[in-house]
């Protein structure tokens, strides 16, 4: 299953971990795993250890989880990215919306 | 001597008397009619050495002979065909022969 | 020929009559098969030979065709034949009537699109088995037929609102509407398509605003898009509005109308001929570089800020990057289908063998642009359907072209009449005063073809009253282009900071015979100028910018101070504006 969503025993914390590509294919699954009926998480992890290409809509539905989570006051750590995901995330300056590591 | 074939198979005369139930005797009756004017028209294109018509109208025949379970007309019937096929003009009048005397046999026996 | 459709015939119990053919020339089997039909549920309809089949198959359109071979008339293959043909695409299966001793037959049963065979005498079995077995396939068959008519139907569509994207996208999305001959510029269709936007515009002063854009989404998503940008653009250059403006209200508007995660990457670029410079905004695309007149790179200018409808009001960064640029230097911009473009291996054509190949062409970089495409085309192995890319070059200062603002419908005529206007401090951080005031002076239909040279006047008066004034900036620091850089930084340090303070304009104008006197005052609240010696007002309180306001007005002169400056423009009727 290229996407994975769980939920940190407290409830506190949602990771989703992105695994292959990470392009509009992942689109449903990527909301699921967030949108799913239950679920409100304090703060949000992206891993992209797995991920070896993201590309602009990819961009696109960070944002959705981030208008998701509140917007300018949503807590998403990006975590694990390889050097190409950080170049792409950073000619946006996604780093200025994300915690990128 | 080949064993002779059964002038009617009676398996299928019930089979065909439960299939059609009150039909039953107009089936008879059709078969017997479309028989005579088969006959008629072997005799026909016999005389005129008509092989194809000779052929198509035994070939019909036999159909209808195997449907109703006359195994003995049948197998004659074949014989007519295959002389038809070949232009055998003796075959063809001794299968022509057999098909009139075992209609002849079984006529009495399509009546209820 | 009408579908007919039998309904569905999923389970083995047969469940749904269908209409079956029968067409055999003897009466007997006629009967006889009929009726095993017949209580199979099945509707039955018979024929006595190939051409009665035939005007059966078109009246009652079966479902199934059981068909003796040897029939008089028209034999059962010449009417298979053309059952087949009747029915087209539809799967009307035929099941021949055979005897088994006719094997030589059964090739030409099948060669004229016979199914099935079925021998006599009739098993009614097998006939049942053989009945339920061709339905089944012909609700499969009909099934596919249905879904490939929806997929067919759904592509169409699709194909229709691209097409309708692009005429959309077409009216819009390019610098059609300027012939500038500093600017070179590839956009090909395909770009354009997938979202790429490229607009120029002339300034009401003279200058240039360029974007160049990279919608993500494609398609409709970016002919959305592409719209409200262009329009804001547009009008607001030529109103006289700079980057900083347009790319708030860009921003805006784009976070208003897109979904979020549609969002345009952007670089903004205004070219400021008068004054030496550009501004260049980048939001999320590849490196901007300037190239000097030898090739050599001068600076490069990454993206820093978010793209377009990204950001929230609060969060977004309007500011530019500020650079000097003489002439002969050139620009150059491209969005990522450049660096993207693959070759026959796969390979990215690549940040680094672009900037190896920029370095190539030093002592001759006007054959860049060209040079280029043809080495994007060599290396994806025909010419790259997808990219844009854009060359600026600074041309040597020319005057203002005539006016381009929008003519206003009410013609009030004021002629004769004075206006002050004082800008305080909390206006002054946010606002760009200038449109208001040149709106106010395009009532004056004498001065409508002056738009251009009287927007030059007012901009330099308010850039020196803000600047010196009220930011008390040194411009000295504007000789080289670090310094250029610090000083428009700690310009928005400044004015970002700035509490107190005003700059008063009063525009009076007079109608005389032949035409009029407009008489523009500037007064800030700063200290005015320490030194009264004559050279040095002019060189070092703001250089070029007002020996330019001399050139096109009538009269200049400050009060004692240096804080107000009274500036006369004459127009006469009959003399419009020469560019």
């Amino acid at each position: 299953m290229p996407i994975k969503a769980t939920l940190s025993p407290d409830g506190q914390e949602l990771t989703i971990k992105v695994s292959g590509r990470f392009d509009f294919g992942a689109h449903q699954d990527f909301r699921e795993a967030y949108e799913r009926g239950g679920l409100t998480p304090q703060r949000f992890v992206v891993d992209l250890n797995d991920t070896d290409y993201i590309d602009s809509s990819a961009l696109g539905m960070l944002l959705l989880l981030r208008d998701h989570a509140g917007g300018d006051a949503a807590d998403i750590r990006i975590i694990h990215c390889n050097q190409n995901v950080r170049k792409v995330l950073s000619i946006s300056n996604f780093e200025q919306l994300f915690s990128i590591e | 001597m080949p064993e002779r074939l059964m002038d009617i198979d009676p398996a299928v005369q019930n089979a065909l008397r439960e299939l059609m139930q009150e039909d039953y005797p107009l089936l008879l009756e059709t078969f017997s009619k479309d028989a005579v004017a088969r006959l008629g028209r072997l005799r026909s294109s016999l005389d005129t050495h008509d092989w194809d018509d000779f052929r198509q109208t035994a070939h019909s025949f036999k159909g209808s002979c195997g449907n109703m379970g006359a195994l003995a007309l049948h197998q004659a019937c074949e014989e007519a065909e295959c002389a038809a096929l070949v232009k055998d003009v003796q075959a063809a009048h001794r299968s022509f022969d057999k098909i009139r005397q075992g209609f002849q046999r079984l006529a009495p026996q399509l009546v209820i | 020929m009408a579908v007919h459709r039998p309904q569905g015939l999923v389970s083995d119990q047969q469940s749904s009559p269908l209409k079956v053919l029968i067409a055999d020339d003897n009466p007997t089997d006629r009967m006889i098969l009929g009726r095993l039909v017949a209580r199979l549920g099945h509707q039955v309809f018979s024929a006595e030979n190939g051409l009665e089949a035939l005007v059966q198959f078109s009246a009652h359109q079966p479902d199934l065709v059981l068909l003796d071979a040897l029939m008089p008339v028209m034999d059962g293959f010449e009417a298979a034949r053309r059952m087949k043909l009747q029915s087209g695409e539809n799967l009307i299966p035929i099941i021949f009537l055979t005897s088994l001793t006719e094997t030589g037959a059964l090739v030409k049963c099948l060669e004229a699109g016979g199914d099935d065979f079925l021998t006599k005498p009739y098993n009614p079995v097998i006939l049942q088995a053989k009945i339920q077995a061709f339905n089944r396939m012909q609700d499969m068959h009909q099934t596919l037929q249905d879904q490939r008519d929806l997929l067919s139907q759904q592509h169409e569509r699709l194909l229709r609102e691209q097409e309708l994207a692009k005429i959309i996208y077409d009216r819009v999305a390019h610098a059609g509407s300027l012939d500038a001959d500093n600017v070179r510029y590839v956009q090909t269709a395909f770009a354009m398509f997938n979202g790429d936007i490229l607009l120029a515009a002339y300034k009401p002063s003279g200058g240039m605003h360029i974007l160049l854009g990279d919608f993500t989404g494609h398609g409709l998503s970016a002919a959305i898009g592409a719209m409200p940008l262009a329009e804001v653009f547009y009008s607001m250059t030529a109103r006289g509005f700079n980057l900083r403006d347009i790319l708030l209200e860009a921003n805006n508007k784009l976070s208003r109308i897109l979904p979020v995660g549609i969002f345009c990457c952007a670089v903004l670029i205004e070219v400021n001929p008068d004054k030496g410079l550009i501004e260049v905004w980048n939001g999320g695309l590849p490196e901007v570089l300037l190239l000097d007149r030898h090739g050599e790179l001068l600076h490069r200018v990454p993206s820093t800020h978010l793209p377009l409808a990204v950001a929230s009001a609060e969060r977004f960064d309007p500011i530019p990057v500020v650079l000097p640029m003489a002439p002969g230097e050139r620009l150059l911009c491209w969005t990522d289908g450049v660096i993207e473009s693959r070759n026959q291996a796969g390979e990215e054509f690549g940040e680094e063998r672009l900037a190896e190949f920029i370095s190539r062409y030093e002592k001759h970089p006007q054959a860049i642009f060209d040079g280029l495409l043809e080495a994007l085309e060599a290396f994806h192995g025909s010419p790259e359907d997808d990219i844009s890319l854009l060359e600026v070059v600074m041309q040597p200062c020319k005057a203002p072209p005539a006016t381009l603002l929008h003519e206003d419908v009410r013609h009030l005529d004021a002629q004769d009449w004075q206006l002050a206007y004082t800008f305080r401090a909390a206006s002054i951080r946010e606002h760009n005063p200038l449109p208001f005031l040149i709106k106010v002076l395009m009532e004056v239909p004498g001065l409508r073809s002056h738009a251009g040279r009287l927007f030059t006047i007012l901009s330099e008066l308010y850039s020196n009253a803000l600047e010196h004034g009220l930011l008390q900036l040194d411009s000295s620091l504007k000789l080289d282009s670090r310094g250029f850089t610090r000083y428009y930084l700690e310009r928005n340090r400044r004015l970002a900071a700035l509490q107190d303070g005003w700059v008063r304009v009063v525009l009076d104008h007079r109608p005389d015979v032949a035409g009029g006197a407009l008489t523009i005052e500037m007064e800030d609240s700063g200290e005015g100028f320490v030194e009264h010696n004559a050279t040095k007002v002019h060189e070092g309180y703001a250089g070029r910018g007002l020996a330019l306001v001399r050139a096109l007005s009538e009269d200049l002169r400050f009060n004692v101070k240096g804080n107000k400056v009274t500036v006369v423009f004459v127009w006469q009727l009959g003399h419009t504006a020469s560019s």
